[in-house]
C-alpha cells in the first residue's frame, strides 16, 4: 500500500550524535615526515640560492627566509599534532563519514548508494608502518570525494570489502 | 534506411583535408605562438634571424606549410570508421595506429557541430560522447551533413522502438519554444556585468604593455606618452581627467567586448522543445546543437541583475553530468523572460516550485565580507597611491560607499530554501543568482567550520552533485545538522538514481 506520512524531523537519524573512530596513531609519523620533507626542500632551495647569488642583499634575505621557514615549520608541526585527533571516520548502515581539520574542520558524508568506486593506496613508508589510505569516489566532478588516510591495513581492507559489498548489493 | 553504407570502412569527406589542415595549422601556431611573435619581431627590427634572410625564412615557412598539408593528407587517409554489428569502429594515426571501438549501447550523446572553417566548406563535425569519460572520445571532423545525420541515426538505433517513436514524434513536433531576437542579444550584451570583462581587458593590456614594452619603445610611442605626462604632471586635475578617460575608454571597450562575445556565442539562439527533452541551437562561428534531458541534469543556475530584470533578460545555465568540457560554456540560454524561465525549469526539473519560505545566513556573514573587503581596500589604495600620490585617500570617497553597498546586496541576496525534493540557494551582489538542484541528485554532503566559527556555533554546508558544488553559507550549527540529516535521509530512503 502506498503511504506518504509526514516525516518527523526529530526522528531522522542524527549525524552529530555518532561516535567517530580514530585513525592509527602511527599515521602522525607520516604526517611529520611529509612536513619535514616539504620544509627541507624549501630550505634546500634557499640554501642553493644563497650559494649561487653572491650579493649582500641575498645574505640578509636568506636569514629572514630561514627564520620564517623554521617558524612556520614549528607552527605546522604543532597544528598537525593538535589536529590529529580531529581525523576520524565512521560507518553507518547507509553512509560513510570522515572528519578532519583543526583550524578548518570539515565533515564529509557519502551515502553508499552514491559511491562510484573505491581505492586503497599505500605509500612506501605506509607499507612499512602497515598503514593504508582508503579513497571513496563519487560521480562528483566538482568534489564530494572522500579519503580516509592512515588506517591500519587490515582495517582498510575490511572497510573496502564492506563498502564493495554495499555497492554490489545495489546492482 | 539510408543511402550511406557504414558496414564498409569509409573515410571522411575529401573536404576534410582542408579542415584537418586548418586544425593542424591552428595547433602549430598556438604551440609556437611566442616563438613566431619573437621571430617576426626580430625580422621587422633587423631583417634577419640567426643570420637567415627573409627569403630563407619564407622558404622555411613554405616547407612547414607543405609538411602540415602532408600530415593532413596522411591523417585523412588513415582515418577510417565503420559499424560492425553493435560496435562503432574507428582507426586512425599515421605512425601510432590507434583503433577505437565504441559499443553503441555505451554512447551517451552525439553532437553535431560546425566551426567557421567547417561552415565555409560546408561540412559538419560529429562528436561521439561515451559514458565514463568527461571528454568526447571520438571526433569526426568533416562529414557532409546528410552523412552525419545518417550516422547519428545508425548509432542511436539501439534505443528501443518506443523511445525512438517518441524521438520521431518529437522531431515531427519541432516546436520552437524560444528564439532570441537580435534586439534581445544586444540588450543582453549591453547589460552584462562589465566588471569581469573590464578586469580582463585591463589585465590583457597590462600584460601586453609589459611584454611588448621593448616593441613600444622601438616605435617611440612610450616616449611620447612619457613626455606628455612630464609636461602635464603638475596638474592633479589633468591626472584625474586622464584616469577618468582611461576608465571610460576601457568601459566602452568592455561593453563592445561583451556584445561581440554574446553575439558569437548566442547568435541565432533557439530553444526547441521535444516531448521529453529540450534542444539548444546557437553560435555564429561555432554552431552547436545540444540536447538536454531531465535525467542527466544536475544543477540549474538562473542569473540576472537589476538592469536585466528591467529588460526581462534572465540567463539559464544548465549543468549536465558528463559533458565534454569544451562544450560546457554552451549550456546556457540567455535573454529569457521570467515566465519562460519558470516554464523551462519546470520542464527540466518537474518538481520545481517556488518556495516562499527563505532562510537567511547568520549576520556573521557580513562580518566576514567586511574582513574580506579590507584586501580590496588596500589594493585600490595602493594603486591610488601610485596614480594620485599624496591625494590617494581621495579614492575612498568612491570606494567605501561602493564596497558597503556591495556587502549590503550580498547579504540581502543570500538565502536558502529547502523542501522534500529541491534545494534552492540564492547569492550574488550586483547580479542575482539562484542555484537549484534536486535532492536525489546529491552525491555527497559536507560541513565546513573554521575555529572562529566553532566558537559562535556557525557552520557552512556544502552539497555536491556530479557537476557542481553548492554552498549554504554561515548558518547555525544545529540548523546545519538538521539540513544534513534531512538531505541524507531523503537520499538514502529515496534510493533514486542520480542519472
Amino acid at each position: 500500500m502506498f503511504t506518504n506520512n509526514q516525516i518527523d524531523i526529530n526522528s531522522i537519524p542524527k549525524l552529530e550524535d555518532i561516535s567517530l573512530n580514530p585513525i592509527s596513531k602511527k599515521y602522525l609519523n607520516i604526517l611529520y615526515l611529509n612536513i619535514l620533507l616539504l620544509y627541507s626542500s624549501f630550505i634546500g632551495i634557499i640554501v642553493i640560492i644563497n650559494v649561487l647569488v653572491k650579493k649582500d642583499w641575498a645574505k640578509d634575505y636568506f636569514w629572514h627566509a630561514l627564520f620564517f621557514l623554521l617558524i612556520s615549520f614549528l607552527f605546522q608541526c604543532v597544528i598537525t599534532y593538535l589536529g590529529f585527533n580531529k581525523r576520524a571516520y565512521a560507518l553507518r548502515t547507509q553512509d560513510v563519514i570522515h572528519t578532519k581539520g583543526l583550524l578548518v574542520h570539515q565533515r564529509t558524508t557519502v551515502p553508499f548508494i552514491r559511491i562510484q568506486h573505491l581505492e586503497t593506496k599505500q605509500s612506501f613508508v605506509a607499507k612499512k608502518l602497515k598503514l593504508a589510505s582508503l579513497y571513496v569516489y563519487t560521480a562528483g566532478e566538482a568534489g564530494g570525494d572522500l579519503s580516509i588516510k592512515g588506517l591500519p591495513i587490515d582495517e582498510a581492507n575490511r572497510i573496502n570489502e564492506f563498502l564493495n559489498n554495499k555497492i554490489n548489493e545495489r546492482l | 534506411m539510408s543511402d550511406f553504407n557504414f558496414i564498409e570502412p569509409s573515410r571522411q569527406s575529401t573536404r576534410g583535408i582542408a579542415v584537418l589542415f586548418g586544425v593542424n595549422a591552428y595547433k602549430f601556431i598556438k604551440k609556437l605562438f611566442i616563438l613566431i611573435l619573437t621571430f617576426s619581431y626580430a625580422i621587422i627590427k633587423k631583417g634577419e634571424v640567426f643570420g637567415l634572410s627573409l627569403t630563407k625564412m619564407l622558404l622555411i615557412v613554405f616547407t612547414i606549410i607543405v609538411l602540415i598539408v602532408l600530415r593532413s593528407i596522411l591523417q585523412y587517409l588513415n582515418f577510417k570508421f565503420h559499424i560492425v554489428g553493435e560496435d562503432f569502429m574507428l582507426s586512425k594515426g599515421i605512425l601510432n595506429k590507434e583503433k577505437i571501438t565504441v559499443s553503441k549501447s555505451k554512447i551517451q550523446n552525439i553532437y553535431i557541430k560546425q566551426n567557421i572553417l567547417q561552415q565555409i566548406i560546408n561540412v559538419v563535425q560529429l562528436d561521439i560522447e561515451t559514458a565514463g569519460d568527461a571528454n568526447a572520445e571520438v571526433n569526426i571532423t568533416a562529414l557532409s551533413r546528410a552523412k552525419a545525420l545518417a550516422l547519428k541515426e545508425e548509432l542511436l538505433s539501439h534505443i528501443n522502438q518506443t523511445e525512438k517513436n517518441i524521438n520521431k514524434s518529437a522531431i515531427d513536433e519541432n516546436n520552437i519554444y524560444y528564439k532570441a531576437s537580435v534586439k534581445k542579444l544586444l540588450l543582453e550584451g549591453f547589460s552584462q556585468n562589465h566588471g569581469r570583462s573590464f578586469l580582463l581587458i585591463a589585465g590583457f593590456f597590462g600584460g601586453l604593455y609589459s611584454s611588448y614594452n621593448d616593441l613600444l619603445g622601438e616605435l617611440k610611442i612610450g616616449d611620447k606618452i612619457d613626455d606628455f605626462m612630464i609636461e602635464n604632471q603638475d596638474s592633479i586635475g589633468f591626472l584625474i581627467l586622464l584616469f577618468f578617460g582611461i576608465f571610460i575608454f576601457t568601459l566602452l571597450f568592455s561593453v563592445i567586448f561583451s556584445l561581440i562575445n554574446t553575439f558569437l556565442l548566442n547568435y541565432n539562439l533557439q530553444v526547441i522543445e521535444h516531448k521529453k527533452t529540450i534542444e539548444i541551437q546557437k553560435g555564429l562561428l561555432n554552431k552547436v546543437a545540444i540536447h538536454l534531458s531531465p535525467s542527466r541534469i544536475q544543477n540549474i543556475v538562473i542569473s540576472n541583475n537589476r538592469l536585466k530584470r528591467y529588460f526581462g533578460l534572465n540567463t539559464l545555465v544548465i549543468k549536465q553530468a558528463m559533458v565534454d568540457k569544451r562544450l560546457l560554456k554552451h549550456f546556457s540560454i540567455v535573454g529569457l523572460g521570467k515566465e519562460q524561465v519558470t516554464y523551462l525549469t519546470k520542464k527540466l526539473i518537474k518538481k520545481f516550485k517556488v518556495i516562499s519560505k527563505k532562510e537567511k545566513p547568520e549576520k556573521y556573514y557580513i562580518r566576514i565580507l567586511i574582513y574580506k573587503s579590507f584586501l580590496s581596500i588596500i589594493f585600490f589604495n595602493t594603486i591610488s597611491y601610485f596614480v594620485l600620490e599624496n591625494y590617494f585617500l581621495l579614492i575612498n570617497i568612491i570606494l567605501l560607499p561602493v564596497i558597503s553597498i556591495l556587502i549590503h546586496w550580498r547579504y540581502k541576496k543570500a538565502y536558502y530554501s529547502i523542501n522534500d525534493e529541491i534545494l534552492l540557494v540564492g547569492s550574488g551582489s550586483v547580479s542575482t543568482i539562484t542555484q537549484l538542484l534536486e535532492i536525489h541528485k546529491i552525491q555527497a554532503v559536507a560541513t565546513k567550520q573554521s575555529i572562529f566559527q566553532k566558537i559562535r556555533k556557525i557552520t557552512t554546508v556544502k552539497v555536491f552533485t556530479a557537476s557542481k558544488e553548492t554552498t549554504i553559507l554561515y548558518i547555525k550549527e544545529d540548523k546545519a545538522n538538521t539540513i544534513i540529516n534531512f538531505l541524507l535521509f531523503q537520499i538514502e530512503s529515496g534510493r533514486k538514481d542520480w542519472m
